[in-house]
């Protein structure tokens, strides 16, 4: 109950914030950029917001909980992400002084033709990235108040998309700085109970050289269908479907491959060995807690993994459009440098405490591996991690932290897409930014509700992939090369969104399933991100037609603000 | 009353900032109440860029060796420190995480220097 009411004040909160900024969301400047007078620590609340995510909330633990130590490489690449926004993106792209990112680069490169086509791109990620969201608000609806997947969809896309066409950027602004607080409060609290336990001894030691098990007798939900292997012969109670038997009460289930159908419940006894979804490594403890060893991770070559992930993840970042059009609505180039610097320090902590509640949700959550649902792991531990009233609070806090975290990030999503969509494609305005909100929220929805089986993180992966090569390179590129041109731009932008994107695609069809071919499809970004800035260097300096006005062009992007307090203004 | 007071537009600070900036764009050859030239602005942007990828190596050297030390001294997959944490979790978690946000205060620093001294230099001359 307590839960439930936690995360309607999130919601109600949202609403009520995000109508309170109609009352400016006047102009197209407020629009779309907030008139660029968002104070830097806010706006870094704002970004933080943005920044944590679904994936990070509830796709990070759930990826350290099914594969251990190795999946830290994500956090550590998102890291260095955030880092190559403060070295090379941030301050330029304000300086320059546009609305969208694809403005930006028609304006810095003089093609007409780019902007379209990087418009494409940024739609394309973004959808995939709002993709995870509504996969994640659907997850959590559903792990809180049994609703079916597909309302806690529809829900949040209608929300997001309602309080984006009434406040625009300014209303969303204050919204997404009030989310960061419930989210960080979501890791937070968790994180502090789960400690002091880890420290007065409480809780049994993980890295042990058996398989998970479960600690006490624990009823699981089986939301979908799922193939799970039994690894030994277990007395269950079972109320529903399982290998096509109807069953209600008590069953010996032998070791080996079970399907147990949607709608199941299963009482697992404490101490059974925890049953895995067909596919999913069974790691010893030992095994999970040390990096690389026999794992799967990159189809069998976790050394190759751990590089992969940290470039995929690290280019991910600069070209998510969510976070760079957040830079737009700072006042110079340095408040959203120091925007950025004010991340990373709120980042780097919520990035630290989440691989305690990975490792807790093996303790406490294990059934998540064997329910073909592991995203749910978060808000299954915040449940189990206490108990009586406080353990409600506990819970209260961790839901209404992840329905903040899908929340912020959707809207931001919705925001980029929105912006890409009208500004660059139907012409700017604020009825065309309304209508491309709810095009931009509709498609997400039906899609939304398809993507039920496919992991958060796989989502997230496909997005961070598609931009890293194609907007990635893009900008940095084109904010400190003064050899980059028109065409080489264009070149980058096709070789790399099309060879991820097929990448992606080829890996959906389950053409390739182990091996050097999964390793090198699964993880586009190691090498499509490479390719994508050997190919725009190579075709710039082949290309005979230069960008004119550069000096001009480098001074925008680069030229502190004070220039202009200290000369008269002419 | 010989001429009436003139209109004057009032803005917040920090709303005139943005929007004298946006316009910068409008003056002919000059950008933020500065002529243009070329060679100078991109002795800046070499400046910032030597400083940008300095910085960035130094955070990525050291954890590129990580993958390659855990591959090659498999003692350092499970060795415990502080707490009986191990190593691993410890050096890709909390460590490289805090020098991360070291190195970006030291870079938000450094080239606001930067730029400052280039300013100066500007408005001296």
């Amino acid at each position: 109950m307590i839960p439930t009411l936690a995360v309607l004040f999130v919601v109600v909160m949202t609403v009520a914030l995000g109508t309170a900024g109609t009352r400016y969301a006047r102009t197209t400047s407020n629009f779309f950029v907030a008139s660029r007078a968002v104070n830097p620590l806010w706006n870094a609340f704002a970004v933080c917001g943005e920044a944590m995510s679904a994936a990070s909330y509830l796709g990070v633990p759930a990826l350290i909980l099914v594969f251990g130590v190795d999946m830290l490489w994500t956090l550590i690449g998102w890291t260095i992400g955030f880092l190559l926004l403060s070295l090379f993106i941030a301050a330029p792209v304000r300086r320059f002084g546009s609305y969208t990112i694809p403005e930006f680069i028609e304006g810095r490169l003089d093609g007409p033709e780019l902007r379209p086509l990087v418009a494409a791109a940024v739609i394309v990620s973004s959808w995939f990235f709002l993709l995870a969201q509504l996969k994640g608000a659907g997850v959590v609806t559903r792990e809180l108040i049994g609703v079916p997947y597909w309302v806690g969809v529809v829900a949040v896309g209608v929300l997001v998309a309602a309080n984006l066409s009434a406040g625009g950027m300014r209303g969303i602004t204050l919204v997404q700085g009030f989310q960061f607080f419930f989210i960080f409060l979501g890791i937070l609290v968790p994180f502090m109970v789960l400690g002091s336990q880890w420290l007065s001894g409480d809780v049994p030691s993980l890295i042990t050289p058996d398989p998970p098990s479960f600690l006490s007798s624990t009823e699981v939900d089986y939301p979908n269908i799922v193939e799970v292997e039994v690894f030994e012969s277990t007395s269950v109670i079972i109320r529903g479907e399982v290998d096509g038997q109807l069953i209600d009460g008590a069953l010996e289930l032998v070791s080996g491959s079970h399907v147990i159908e949607a709608g199941t419940e299963i009482v697992w006894p404490a101490g059974a060995a925890v049953p895995f979804e067909q596919g999913l490594d069974r790691l010893t403890g030992t095994q999970w807690a040390a990096p690389l060893g026999e794992k799967s991770l990159g189809g069998g070559h976790p050394l190759y993994f751990s590089y992969a992930f940290l470039l995929a993840n690290m280019f991910g970042i600069i070209a998510l459009p969510h976070i760079v059009v957040r830079f737009y609505t700072n006042p110079t180039g340095r408040a959203a440098r120091r925007t950025n610097l004010w991340v990373l320090a709120m980042i780097a902590p919520y990035y630290a405490m989440l691989p305690l509640l990975g490792g807790a949700g093996r303790l406490f959550a294990p059934e998540v591996l064997g329910t073909g649902n592991t995203d749910s792991a978060t808000v299954v531990l915040g449940q189990r991690i206490a108990d009586g009233l406080s353990g409600e609070l506990v819970s209260a806090v961790v839901s209404a932290g992840a329905a903040a975290a899908f929340l912020s990030t959707a809207s931001g999503l919705l925001i980029a897409m929105a912006g890409a969509l009208s500004h660059d494609v139907l012409g700017a305005g604020v009825p065309q930014f309304r209508l491309a909100v709810w095009v931009a929220s509709g498609v997400s929805i039906a899609a939304g509700i398809i993507v039920e089986s496919v992991d958060i993180n796989v989502l997230i992966g496909w997005s961070t992939a598609i931009a890293a090569s194609s907007i990635g390179p893009l900008l940095v590129l084109s904010i400190w090369w003064t050899g980059f041109t028109r065409r080489g731009a264009i070149a980058t932008v096709l070789i790399g969104g099309l060879t991820t994107t097929a990448a992606v695609l080829t890996t959906l069809a389950g053409l390739v399933d182990s091996g050097w071919p999964l390793a090198i499809l699964a993880t586009p970004a190691a090498w499509s991100v490479p390719l994508a800035f050997a190919i725009g260097i190579t075709v710039s300096i082949l290309d005979p037609n230069k960008v004119s006005d550069l000096g001009h062009k480098f001074a925008l992007m680069h030229l502190p603000e004070r220039v202009a307090v200290a000369a008269p203004e002419s | 009353m010989g001429s009436e007071p003139k209109r004057r537009v009032i803005l917040h600070p920090k709303t005139a900032l943005a929007r004298r900036h946006d316009r910068a764009r409008a003056f002919g050859g000059h950008v933020r109440g500065y002529t243009v030239d070329t060679d100078d602005v991109l002795g800046l942007v070499r400046s910032q860029r030597r400083l940008s990828v300095r910085l960035l190596l130094l955070v990525l050297i050291p954890v590129a060796m990580l993958p390659l030390l855990f591959r090659f001294v498999p003692s350092s997959r499970t060795v415990r420190v502080v707490g009986s944490l191990p190593l691993p979790w410890l050096v890709l978690g909390p460590v490289v995480l805090f020098a991360i946000v070291l190195i970006a205060a030291i870079h938000e620093r450094r080239a606001s220097a930067i730029e400052d001294r280039w300013a100066d230099r500007r408005s001296s001359q």
